[in-house]
């Protein structure tokens, strides 16, 4: 079944997995700084605090259940989504996906034996467990977690007496380490890529990990130095955006959204990167459209900067602005569409084999077309006056976010699973979380966006009797949702200690990772290769 | 030291030195004209003349490959956008 | 043999210069972008706030700020001289020129600490009541804008300045070589009885006179003042790239002066 596995030309080097450095058992982890330990590391992190995310949103769901107060109070409820946030954006997906797999298939990819920083990777790491560490703290010390909600907007998270300051500082240093990985990144790929392999025969996961560098290294200094600011205020009085002294709250905004609507697309593009992968090994078939696909992300990158006004549609800033971020808005929908219509041409007459991965792929397309639809109505000014701060707009970034970047991370997971650990997944037992994860995901925030259409506002610890019957449904969906999710991660756990020995190609891939043993060895090449086609030049085979 | 790095001289760090000095006396001799709400821009200008020339020669930008050239380019596209798109706002209120 | 091999990792590419200047260059653009948030924030308000900006900015003493100016500019001129001195193997100057630089760079903290504690004293820093009371909400602005937009950049003075001694430490530091040598030839070296010889834990077990012939290698140590070509040229890139920094904070402060001082 495997097509053409490289079994005949054996490389004689150590896995990585086995290699004994300076320091033994968790010592030669997590000072390793080798990218594929790295990016493990970063797997088992943002995993841990995943597992974290997911029960936050589940306790939120079950005070939805009833009506009044139940479980907890509205400042618990406040500041249980500001965590849920904090933890799954900046602690899960923004680190998820270019941290854990970028760090592990980038230089693989590209035919480079590490990084270009391989130290300067491992303190993005470690900065990584100080502001998650930080993050902890702010729970547990001074007046508990902040309740702002993870926009921290003025003048609330200013005049708040939760412990705003030490989240923000934990948002800070958690920055400051996806910018390392960003700048880490385009110096690699500049740098590192084999002989004979031009940008044009880059693999699309590293033209997407291209692009999310890019905004990684540009946007986030304008949130780091915006969070300055507002620690600034709480501790010095430096009132720059406080009204009272001249300042203006919607500035903060601007600088805000400046910084995290591009991150949106950090967070996604790594996801479109992985089912470019997927999609052509697969179907075993060149992708379509290999150039519009790998220029569209650099698209995404550039317009998703031009943007960040759509947030703000009712925040108060000027009406020509609001008309030019909606001007500009839909634009991004057109290269996010190259690539859908680029998939689904792949896809055509080819002869597919279906697998997991393949499965998560169809999921990715199938969430990412609802949420980037629902994101297409809502930059239209008129719909969105109505819809915004509403559940709407939740069910809608969770399918973009979530039903899209986070699924195209598990299909990333069970499609790399087997050459970052060595070992094969239990079939079935995936197949029973993905549908589980399915009926979950949708029934929950299918059914948020119909109560967001009906006029229930987010962040609310309450509601009102009509939306009970909606609640009552996204709260069973969500506990499909959640077993789906640990039997996922149960299943995967048992395959990285467990599973079957897997082939050095079980897929039949053709990027460079495929080429080699598995698990990798130490420096994965014992030769660097010369690279002389393009990235999916899949062979006439008889199947 | 390395073969590609360019062979640099004293004096013309000193030049350009002297060159920043002299634009210096004239940002803050032209501040007392008044130039109105263009006060601003004229300042500006001569700033932007003068952090190019540290870029271009203190930081022999001009000595770089083209992939860096293109960097510093992106970068202060990017942040002109940054500025740019928000002036759509304020000066619309 | 695995022991080697991790250490590999970390240094496969020493000479790839142009790779390790994208990455000092990308992380320059962070800089400018914190800062670029500021000035956004500095930008909008004075668009806001014209005249007040106006009246506040004429309290500021152009007259330091033009000093300080040519502080900064002469800093970077000397750290390019230390660069080029460098490169030309001028070790001495290359030390004396940074020196100088450090020099000019605490003369503008100095400037500015004597420039912010008269204001301070006069009442004027962020949240003060006197502030508050008797300026209108663009001034107040201003002046917050001001504290936090040179307080940044002094800060990155004084992190060019910790930079700074890094680079002195470095380029100075004289490299500690061990070298093996048969006992037979260390002996007849004229001199060389006398050195002490040390266990490979460091106790003193004597000086070389005492030790007999059944010793073949000795290991000796030496402290050298390298010659041109030996001399590790990673100094180069370090002195290159705190400079590279230098020359950044300079343009920031480039900026600062014409906004801050000058538009009255």
């Amino acid at each position: 079944m495997p097509s053409h596995t490289l079994d005949d030309t054996v490389q004689n080097g150590e896995s990585y997995l086995d290699v004994k450095g300076r320091y033994t058992g968790v010592f030669g982890w997590i000072f390793s700084v080798d990218h594929k330990r790295i990016g493990l590391l970063y797997l088992g992190s943002v995993f841990v605090f995943f597992t974290v995310g997911i029960l936050l949103g589940l306790f939120m769901r079950l005070e939805q259940m009833t009506m009044g107060e139940t479980l907890m109070t509205a400042t618990t409820y406040n500041r249980l989504f500001t965590l849920h946030g904090v933890i799954m954006i900046f602690l899960f997906i923004i680190p998820g996906t270019a941290g854990t797999l970028g760090n592990f298939f980038l230089p693989i990819q590209i035919g480079a034996k590490d990084v270009f920083f391989p130290r300067l990777n491992l303190l993005s790491w470690w900065l990584y467990i100080a502001g998650a560490v930080m993050a902890l703290l702010a729970i547990f010390t001074g007046d508990g977690m902040a309740d702002t909600g993870w926009t921290f907007y003025v003048p609330y998270s200013t005049q708040t007496g939760t412990n705003v300051t030490l989240a923000l500082t934990a948002a800070f240093i958690l920055g400051f380490s996806s910018i390392l990985t960003g700048l880490n990144f385009v110096a690699t790929i500049h740098r590192m890529r084999a002989p004979g392999m031009n940008f044009h025969r880059m693999p699309l996961f590293v033209w997407s990990l291209y692009a999310t560098a890019w905004i990684q290294v540009l946007a986030t200094p304008v949130v780091g130095i915006t969070l300055v600011l507002v620690i600034l205020e709480r501790t010095l009085g430096i009132g720059i955006f406080n009204p009272a002294m001249g300042g203006d709250p919607i500035l903060y905004q601007h600088l805000f959204w400046i910084y995290s609507h591009p991150a949106v697309y950090l967070m996604v593009l790594p996801g479109m990167g992985v089912i470019s992968e997927i999609i052509p090994t697969f179907c075993r078939r060149t992708i379509f459209g290999y150039k519009a696909i790998a220029w569209s992300s650099v698209g995404i990158a550039a317009v998703g900067t031009l943007v960040w006004g759509h947030h703000m549609y009712v925040s108060g800033q000027s009406s020509t602005a609001s008309i030019v971020f909606s001007f500009l808005t839909f634009f991004v929908a057109i290269p996010t569409a190259i690539k859908v219509f680029n998939w689904v041409a792949t896809m055509y007459k080819a002869s597919i084999r279906v697998e997991v991965p393949f499965l998560y792929a169809l999921a990715f397309l199938f969430h990412f077309l609802i949420g980037g639809l629902t994101g297409l109505m809502m930059a239209a000014i008129s719909v969105d006056v109505h819809v915004h701060d509403t559940y709407f707009v939740v069910g809608h970034f969770h399918y973009t976010m979530f039903g899209g970047s986070v699924f195209a991370l598990f299909g990333a997971l069970y499609y790399w699973g087997p050459k970052m650990w060595g070992r094969m997944y239990h079939n079935k037992t995936a197949i029973v979380a993905l549908v589980l994860q399915l009926i979950g995901f949708n029934t929950l925030y299918m059914t948020m966006m119909y109560l967001g259409y009906q006029g229930m506002p987010r962040r609310y610890f309450d509601h009102l009797p009509q939306f009970h019957d909606a609640h009552l449904v996204a709260t069973f969906g969500s506990w499909f949702l959640v077993s789906g999710l640990l039997l996922m991660i149960g299943t995967l756990l048992y395959s990285v200690f467990r599973g079957e020995k897997a082939p050095a190609n079980p897929w039949g891939g053709t990027t460079l990772e495929w080429q080699i043993p598995t698990p990798p060895p130490l420096e994965n090449f014992d030769e660097i290769p010369t690279i002389t086609d393009e990235p999916y030049a899949h062979k006439e085979e008889a199947v | 030291m390395h073969e590609n790095e360019h062979e640099m001289k004293y004096s013309t760090y000193i030049y350009v030195w002297l060159a920043l000095v002299v634009l210096t006396w004239v940002t803050v001799a032209v501040a007392s004209i008044d130039f109105g709400n263009a006060a601003v821009f004229v300042a500006l200008l001569i700033a932007a003349f003068k952090s190019s020339l540290v870029v271009a020669w203190f930081m022999h930008l001009k000595n770089e490959s083209a992939t860096i050239k293109w960097m510093v380019a992106t970068l202060f596209i990017v942040f002109a956008i940054f500025i740019g798109i928000t002036f759509t706002d304020y000066p619309f209120r | 043999m695995s022991n080697h091999a991790a250490t590999m990792v970390a240094h496969k590419h020493p000479s790839d210069v142009e790779g390790a200047k994208i990455g000092m260059w990308l992380f320059l653009f962070t800089e400018v972008l914190l800062f670029g948030g500021l000035f956004i924030a500095y930008a909008v308000y004075r668009s806001v706030y014209p005249e007040a900006f106006q009246t506040a900015a004429a309290n500021l003493d152009t007259f330091i700020g033009a000093v300080n100016t040519l502080f900064l500019l002469t800093s970077s001129l000397t750290v390019v001289i230390a660069i080029v001195a460098l490169q030309k193997d001028k070790q001495k100057m290359a030390v004396w020129m940074i020196w100088a630089t450090v020099l000019f760079a605490l003369g503008f903290m100095v400037n500015k600490y004597f420039e912010w504690s008269a204001k301070i004293h006069h009442g004027i820093y962020p949240g003060s009541p006197e502030l508050l009371a008797d300026h209108s909400k663009g001034e107040i602005v201003f002046y917050n804008l001001y504290y936090t937009m040179t307080g940044l950049h002094g800060l990155h003075v004084i992190i060019g300045l910790i930079v700074f001694f890094f680079v002195l430490y470095f380029i100075k530091r004289r490299p500690v070589v061990t070298e093996e040598m048969p006992y037979e030839i260390l002996k007849n070296v004229r001199g060389t009885s006398r050195l002490a010889v040390v266990s490979e834990k460091g106790e003193e077990l004597g000086t070389v006179a005492q030790l007999d012939d059944k010793v073949e290698l000795v290991d000796i140590r030496l402290t050298y003042e390298p010659v041109a070509e030996k001399r590790d040229p990673r100094n180069f890139v370090k002195l290159e790239n705190a400079g590279l920094y230098w020359h950044l904070v300079d343009v920031i402060w480039i900026f600062l002066f014409p906004l801050f001082y000058l538009i009255t």
